[in-house]
């Protein structure tokens, strides 16, 4: 087992929201998912909205159950929320009551006591994320780029092996989010850890990855997987490069390719 | 703080004062003169309207002051002990049936009909059951401040973000946690709202089953006064009444809820 | 159906069940008893139960609960608009109206008594006065917290300021002054309740004190029972009235 750990392991997955009554029918938001993320990877996941992007990330973080298929974190099967994850979502979700400081201690706190050594780091990932001196202020007293930053901080904060980001940085404007990118990838070196993201922005994935995953209409199934070819550190000139557009253009051409078979988009496209 | 006006100039801290106060100052004088002026021209008797210098003189009586210290403080004792027992049993069923399903299924048919039923129709059972005196007042005061405190604890607990709570699982909250650190603080603000509603409920219950079974308290003084149609003494009662209510919907709730909300609320 | 929702109707049901029990058995029902049995109750429910008298006292407090709530509903919305559109008039009535809506409206129950006597009309002016609040407050909020750059835009347009009043602030109001509406219906209720325990000479609030001094406890247990449902029906009523206005009228 230890000697070929893979960090996260999804096969066969498929997810399927019961229905209620005859109201709202059952809904298939998963189908059929198979991929393995080894450790220190940074994959993102592509899709259109509504094709099941969250509702995959929601199975590794533990939050559903798979209605076919298994989830394996670290070679365990997943049954619940485990400790060696963080996640970041959407919506910043930090508590308005806390401050910055113990907002990112949450986790910490939920896992068991707070130690110094937690402090510690979660001091250091402020820094680095830029955020020393706004340690003591409230939420609502910070920018929305700002309280997505403190929220990885927080995901960081118990020292995960596997972050889960579900569209960090969706409310964010376009500068802020180059900013965001660029500060993340950063972060993902410095710490090593093993990251998935969820995105709507092709640039965004192709930027931060060493793979991104393209996946259908709903219900979810992956359509294609593809490699960026640049090194693992990747800045803002990157975005202005002919490979890199070349990249995002492939991205593009698969994850529309379903669509250019229906006549109006073929007519449009001639 | 609001020392600039919107056009950027200076204002002198004084005029600031004479904006913001003049105009209660001058509806408050310019009613009270209106009300004396006319009242004396048209000779409307002092049982119809009393005159405002009319009830400026009970208020000054010795003998009123001394009834209606004794009385507001007979009231307010049973509108405590009503708040703080109907209130927090409030608060504590909401919890219960936010948590628990079950209870939520086996309570909600229960607290709808209740809520349907114009509680102060209970006002005589309460007085069959318990007699005279501060019990009946404080169980009739505790009763109508439990259903808002119900209704608000379990509306401000089901509306809780999911994203927040999802993060929070997603974190190992195991079920304590979640409802101590995530669920609780996410409805203070709304709770405490409800709270406001229970307490002005918990004054109108005292005041009611003072009505009912007369015994001591303001309501007593008001009937007592009706009776011998003392309408400037009644008029005095109200005025206390108002600065009763006043004082503790608007100034202590104010105070809470502010702070409510400067510490809980969403941003 | 699950055994979940099975078990949810058991326990309801089962708790129901003992506690019609308890209240069948547990109380004497003799003389000196202070709870009537459930089945007397239930017969002073039944046919043979003194309809006539429950029907007329439900009346009477209906005409007082709705004829003081029309008056409150129009002074309410008449002073809510004038005080919502002049900041000064706001200002200066504003502290008075929080002030008087801080009052318990019950506690003016003895004065409207001394000024229109036993009747109903003490009891219409004691729910007018109890009701007028909330929606004077609503409709005043809602009028002061019109969205400044919607007037600024329809100003643009060279709209006139009834034209504003009409398509700008009277559509924003429809949700407030519903809510307080739905306040005051509530309270309209209680007001003439409470109006009636304390002095009148017709009503539900009077045959109840009437039934309890008789010591008539089932008849008095049987008008509560009239009221809870009289209360769901209000409620209900009060519930199709909100869909049918909010589909019907412009708002939010
Ligand atoms: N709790 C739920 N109950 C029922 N259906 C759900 C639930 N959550 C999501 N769905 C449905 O499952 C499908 C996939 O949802 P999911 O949130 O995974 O989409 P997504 O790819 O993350 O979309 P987006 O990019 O817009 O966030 C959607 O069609 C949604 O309607
Ligand atoms: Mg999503």
């Amino acid at each position: 087992m230890a000697t070929a750990r893979h960090a996260v392991e999804l096969a066969g997955l498929r997810h399927v929201f019961p229905g209620r009554g005859r109201s709202v029918q059952a809904m298939e938001a998963v189908r059929n998912v198979d991929l393995t993320v080894e450790p220190g990877e940074f994959v993102s996941i592509v899709g259109p909205s509504g094709c099941g992007k969250s509702t995959i990330l929601k199975m590794i973080a533990g939050l559903l159950r798979p209605s076919e298929g298994s989830v394996r974190v670290w070679g365990e099967e997943v049954t619940g929320p485990r400790r060696e994850i963080g996640i970041a979502l959407q919506d910043a979700t930090l508590l308005p009551w806390r401050d910055v400081v113990s907002n990112c201690l949450l986790p910490v706190e939920l896992h068991g006591k707070v130690t110094d050594e937690a402090r510690e780091r979660v001091a250091g990932l402020l820094e680095r994320a830029g955020l020393a001196g706004f340690e003591t202020r409230r939420p609502k007293e910070l920018s929305g780029g700002m309280r997505q930053r403190v929220a990885i901080c927080r995901a960081l904060a118990d020292d995960p092996t596997l972050l889960l980001l579900d569209e960090p940085f969706g409310a964010l404007d376009a500068l802020t989010r180059e900013q965001m990118n660029v500060d993340l990838n950063r972060i993902w070196r410095e710490t090593g850890k093993t990251a998935i993201l969820i995105t709507h922005g092709i640039e965004e994935a192709v930027l931060l990855s060493t793979r991104v995953v393209l996946l259908s209409e709903r219900p979810g199934t992956i359509v294609d997987v593809i490699t960026p070819p640049f090194p693992p550190t990747r800045t803002r000139e990157l975005l202005s490069r002919p490979e890199f557009a070349e990249v995002c253009g492939q991205v593009r051409d698969r994850l529309f390719a379903g669509e250019q078979a229906k006549p109006d988009r073929a007519e449009a496209g001639a | 703080m609001s020392d600039v006006t919107t056009s950027g100039r200076r204002v002198s801290p004084l005029r600031n004062v004479v904006r913001l106060l003049g105009p209660p100052v001058a509806v408050g004088v310019g009613a009270v003169l209106l009300l004396q002026f006319v009242l004396a021209r048209f000779q409307i008797s002092g049982i119809i309207i009393p005159r405002p210098t009319e009830i400026f003189e009970v208020m000054r009586s010795e003998i009123f002051i001394e009834q209606i210290g004794l009385s507001v403080w007979q009231t307010w004792q049973a509108t405590l002990i009503g708040f703080a027992l109907g209130g927090g049993a409030g608060v504590l069923l909401g919890i219960g049936m936010n948590e628990s399903k079950l209870m939520r299924f086996v309570f909600y048919p229960y607290v709808v009909a209740f809520q349907s039923l114009p509680k102060i129709a209970l006002a005589p059972v309460f007085a069959l059951w318990l007699g005279f005196g501060l019990t009946m007042k404080f169980s009739f005061a505790a009763m109508l401040a439990f259903f808002p405190a119900v209704i608000a604890t379990l509306s401000a607990l089901s509306t809780v973000a999911t994203m927040r709570l999802e993060m929070a699982t997603a974190f190992g909250a195991r079920r304590g946690q979640l409802f101590m650190r995530i669920s609780l603080p996410s409805a203070v603000p709304g709770i405490v709202s409800g709270l406001e509603i229970s307490m002005a409920f918990a004054l109108i219950g005292a005041i009611v089953g003072e009505f009912i079974s007369p015994s001591s308290g303001l309501g007593q003084l008001l009937l007592t006064y009706s009776e011998s149609i003392n309408v400037a003494a009644e008029f005095a009662v109200l005025l206390v009444l108002m600065l009763l209510g006043v004082a503790q919907n608007k100034l202590l709730f104010g105070a809470v809820r502010l702070a409510a909300r400067r510490f809980f609320e969403p941003a | 159906m699950s055994v979940r929702v099975w078990l949810r109707w058991g326990v309801l049901l089962v708790t129901t069940a003992i506690l019609l029990l308890c209240w069948q058995t547990l109380p004497t029902g003799g003389p000196g008893s202070t709870l009537p049995k459930l089945d007397a109750v239930l017969a002073a429910l039944g046919p043979g139960g003194e309809w006539d008298v429950y029907l007329r006292a439900l009346r009477t407090t209906l005409i007082e609960a709705f004829a003081g709530l029309a008056i409150g509903f129009v002074a309410g919305v008449v002073f809510g608009v004038l005080l919502g559109e002049s900041p000064v008039l706001r200002r200066g009535f504003y502290p008075y109206a929080l002030a008087l809506q801080a009052l318990p409206p019950i506690a003016l129950a003895p004065i409207f008594v001394i000024w229109f006597g036993l009747g109903v009309e003490s009891k219409i002016g004691l729910v007018a006065a109890a009701t007028l609040f909330p929606i004077l407050v609503s409709t005043m909020t809602g009028v002061a917290q019109t969205d400044p750059v919607r007037i600024e835009m329809a100003t643009a347009f060279a709209a006139t300021k009834a034209q504003i009043r009409r398509k700008i602030i009277f559509p924003g109001l429809v949700v407030p002054i519903f809510s307080g509406l739905e306040i005051s219906i509530v309270l309209s209720f209680l007001a003439a309740i409470t109006g009636e325990l304390i002095s009148a000479n017709a009503g539900v609030g009077v045959i109840l004190e009437v039934y309890q001094r008789d010591y008539r406890l089932a008849e008095e247990f049987a008008v509560l029972m009239i009221l809870v449902v009289v209360g769901l029906l209000l409620a209900l009523v009060t519930r199709i009235a909100r869909r049918a206005v909010l589909e019907r009228m412009p708002h939010e």
